[in-house]
């Protein structure tokens, strides 16, 4: 586990290498609706509640939120 | 002073638009105006097994310019049955299902605030979830950091949960001492207290105009009680009667007290000018933990804007994971670590799913959606090793409605 975890850590650091600066005025495409990362939060809630369920593997959208007795 | 809070209004809506860094911004809703967003859902699985109708609500509050608060309800209201146990019967594995007996209700309230200030973004969301054999507190704190002129965001996050659980027993049937005293009671000898500790580092990244990257790392630790207080493992050397059930030859799912987990998630969202501001959203996340499952996830979605308000999204999910190093369909010998599981989550398996969502907005204010899903698990579809069945296939569809409201 943590060998791939070296991995994840290289791409992180790497991630800032290869990109264009975007100025503030530049950032009207970015800021529509349809470009967040969960344009539907709610319905992404219950999308995410419903495979960590039936599912082994859960993390990395983000921290929170409490376990349930789903089965 | 219609026209000033108007203009207010469209200063307020460009300055956003400006600043506006992915992952800054956790939704469309997060800006100056309130918000209410329900969404109804129901949860269908084949072979007549678990119904869920899920009731969702949330209130986004900006108080100030720099403080806001969230509220979240849900409400979920389950029945049906679920797998609890196989046995061998010619060479396969035969599964034993709780019976329709499944009735639950959970709740879950929490509430959050997020302060924004020269430094950065601060968040802190409490909350809690019961059920009649789950409860469920926690907290988690966030914080979000601009640098390379808002180029990039750095976001660190802590979680944790304290769960307690345990198995509820119906009498009738199950009236072992209970005869006299009808109702639900609490099976003894199952169930306990766990803890779960989260922490996450992530970083967006801007790419170009068109295009951002985010990439996210989270650590998880669970210790206590992790077992699942409702399934069985077949264990023939076990002479003594399984409570509630006249056979012998069954035991107590038993894993391990702990559990590390990492997921490590990137995320690709990318903008069509010439396809009339359609976005793609591209997801893939490793999984691994220490009860040897390791899982891949992949996600795309395809956000595209008709015309007249109106948005369709279809969506493609695709994920597989190997069997945990403890887990059997059944057992015939003992382990020498003494963990036995036969829930079909930690078994290998693959699955594929679908769907499409479709959104229409009035006037700025209202939105209104409705989406389908359809989800199916199949033994053979991963791309992982290690033990498993085909008797657990299954499917389920989710069909959800939305209404959004901003004041």
């Amino acid at each position: 586990m943590i060998g791939k975890l070296r991995y994840a850590l290289v791409f992180l650091v790497c991630l800032t290498g290869c990109t264009q600066q975007v100025m503030p005025w530049e950032r009207g495409f970015l800021a529509k609706p349809q470009m967040q990362l969960d344009t539907d939060p709610e319905r992404s809630k219950i999308m995410k509640h419903t495979f960590s369920s039936k599912e082994a593997a859960t993390g990395g959208y983000g921290v929170g939120g409490g376990g349930c007795g789903c089965n | 002073m219609a026209v000033i809070k108007r203009n207010k209004s469209a200063l307020s809506t460009l300055s956003l638009a400006a600043l506006a860094l992915p992952g800054v911004m956790a939704s469309a809703a997060d800006s100056d105006q309130y918000s209410v967003d329900t969404l109804f859902s129901r949860y269908s699985e084949s072979q007549n097994r678990m119904k869920i109708d899920a009731y969702q609500a949330s209130a986004y509050l900006p108080l100030t310019d720099t403080l806001n608060f969230r509220v979240n309800g849900v409400k979920d209201v389950v029945t049906g049955a679920s797998p609890v146990t196989y046995y061998p019967a010619a060479g396969k594995a035969k599964m034993i299902m709780s019976g329709a007996s499944i009735a639950d209700v959970r709740d879950a309230v929490d509430i959050s605030a997020s302060y924004t200030n020269n430094l950065g973004q601060f968040g802190v969301d409490v909350g809690r979830s019961s059920e009649n054999d789950y409860n469920s507190s926690f907290f988690n704190i966030d914080s979000k950091f601009d640098f390379n002129q808002k180029n990039t965001t750095l976001a660190l996050g802590y979680g944790f949960a304290s769960d307690n659980v345990w198995a509820i027993d119906h009498c009738p049937p199950h009236c072992e001492g209970m005869v006299g005293n009808e109702g639900k009671y609490r099976r003894s000898g199952v169930g306990g207290d766990k803890q779960n500790h989260q922490g996450l580092i992530g970083i967006t990244q801007l790419l170009d105009k068109h295009s951002f990257v985010q990439a996210n790392l989270t650590y998880s630790y669970s210790g206590g009680y992790l077992s699942d207080p409702y399934k069985a493992v077949y264990a023939p050397w076990v002479t003594e009667p399984y409570p509630n059930y006249a056979d012998s030859g069954f035991m107590h799912d038993t894993r391990p007290g702990e559990k590390h987990q990492i997921a490590f998630l990137t995320r690709y969202v990318r903008h069509f000018s010439n396809l009339n501001s359609a976005a793609l959203h591209l997801d893939y996340r490793y999984y691994a933990d220490t009860w040897n499952i390791g899982a891949h996830t992949f996600e795309l979605s395809w956000n595209q804007p008709i015309v007249d308000h109106w948005s369709i999204t279809p969506k493609f999910r695709y994920y597989s994971q190997n069997a945990a190093e403890f887990y059997q369909p059944y057992y015939t010998s003992q382990r020498t670590d003494g963990f036995y599981s036969s829930d079909y989550r930690l078994a290998r398996f693959g699955s594929v799913s679908g769907g499409v969502q479709i959104e229409k907005q009035f006037f700025s204010k209202l939105s209104v959606g409705f989406a389908i899903d359809f989800y199916k698990r199949d033994y053979s579809y991963s791309i992982n090793g290690g033990a498993g069945s085909p008797v657990d296939n299954f499917t389920f569809s989710i069909l959800s409605a939305n209404i959004n409201y901003k004041f």
